[in-house]
């Protein structure tokens, strides 16, 4: 039994999510920076729609978004509060681009700054769970002082910034795109790109020679 | 040879005469031509007035309040210093635009507000107030639509926005900025 043959006996239909994934990254790594909570959110776009009666911003055309550390950009950011003043951006990008995701975590190890950067077709940030979850297309990569360290791509990628955690989602059969990561060893001593990848590997199998 | 003098003289006298009506013909119509022509004369003007707008049903839509109205009887247009138009819909929250100087067109149909206009809507339960500041505004009493293409800065509750170019429906309470749009969320207050 192959195995886009068994998720399309799981799940009829177009086979969706086959893969999913909870990586927690290793005790030690860094929050999303907490200071970003407390600072104002600046935005700007080139046009903008108030519904006041819903208190519904939505931001259109070229939309930068920063919020300390955070930056988010896309062609159009939908923006609302809620009754108890936690804020939600919702960011999608223009026809065949992508929406950008930028975050200053917390620093753990001394003199190792980390970040992350992320993309997908739609970003949706919430300020009360302090959780990222970007879709379509979604890659993120975790950077220590500029170099590259962890890798992870699929169709829906949770980043939860209190846990330091991503839970990751695929497609699986039908040729779609498929979970892929790589993390090097979280070993503080390791020279920054010289350990090999462990852990998830990324595919580069072609979708039509795929089992 | 006196006649001749005489009749030179009188065509001189003449001359002068028509040129002295020409220049002083001209002198009048340059003062105040702007307004006698595009709106027609004063035929009076008021002060401290306060205006009040019916809807269908006869029931007070806007309050209009000014130091001072100048109305034009050829155009019905009006003009009036440091107006103060005034929402009285009972089914919306209370709407107040005031300015330096406001010229009323077509009878109310329009309302062109210039010089440090800030216009109020207030809050309620679910709603914060909203305030919006910019140097020309166009107000439409009966549709409850106002609309620049001026810059604007803008507050609702404690965000802030700033754009270039406005329309705001107050029946269906959408705000649109045209271009140029920056601003700030606050993050959430602390308890």
């Amino acid at each position: 039994m192959t195995r886009a043959g068994a998720a399309r006996r799981a799940a009829p239909g177009p086979a969706v999510l086959a893969a999913a994934l909870l990586l927690l990254l290793a005790a030690g790594t860094a929050r999303a920076e907490r200071a970003d909570r407390d600072k104002d959110a600046a935005f700007s776009a080139d046009h903008a729609t108030l519904d006041d009666l819903h208190q519904v911003e939505v931001l259109t055309g070229h939309v930068l978004l920063t919020k300390g550390t955070m930056r988010l950009t896309g062609e159009r950011m939908e923006h609302r509060q809620d009754e108890h003043g936690y804020q939600y951006y919702v960011v999608e990008a223009a026809p065949g681009e992508l929406a950008t995701f930028h975050e200053r975590r917390d620093p753990v190890l001394p003199g190792v700054e980390s970040t992350l950067d992320g993309v997908g077709e739609r970003i949706e940030y919430d300020d009360k769970s302090d959780q990222v979850v970007l879709l379509r297309r979604a890659v993120v990569k975790r950077y220590d002082n500029g170099e590259q360290r962890d890798v992870i791509s699929g169709e829906r990628i949770v980043y939860d910034g209190r846990k330091a955690s991503y839970e990751v989602e695929g497609r699986s059969g039908d040729g779609g795109p498929r979970v892929s990561g790589t993390f090097p060893p979280r070993n503080g001593a390791a020279p920054p790109g010289a350990a090999p990848p462990s852990g998830l590997q990324p595919d580069r199998t072609p979708p039509a020679a795929r089992p | 040879m006196g006649d001749r003098v005489a009749s030179w003289v009188a065509i001189l006298m003449l001359t002068l005469v028509l040129v002295a009506s020409y220049w002083y013909a001209q002198s009048l119509r340059g003062q105040g031509a702007g307004d006698t022509g595009r709106i027609g004369q004063i035929d009076f003007f008021a002060q401290q007035i306060a205006l009040t707008g019916f809807d269908a049903q006869g029931r007070g839509h806007y309050r209009l309040f000014a130091d001072r109205m100048t109305h034009f009887g050829n155009s019905d247009d009006v003009d009036l210093t440091e107006p103060r138009l005034l929402s009285m819909r009972t089914d919306e929250p209370r709407l107040q635009a005031v300015a330096r100087k406001a010229h009323v067109h077509n009878n109310g149909e329009t309302v062109q507000m210039s010089g440090d206009v800030v216009l109020t809507r207030a809050g309620d339960a679910a709603h914060p107030p909203l305030r919006l500041e910019t140097e020309r505004l166009m107000a439409a009493p009966d549709d409850d639509r106002f609309w620049t293409d001026a810059p604007v800065q803008m507050r609702g509750g404690d965000s802030r926005l700033q754009g270039v170019g406005m329309d705001y429906d107050n029946v269906a309470r959408r705000m649109e900025l045209r271009s140029h749009v920056s601003g700030d969320f606050p993050p959430r207050s602390r308890p």
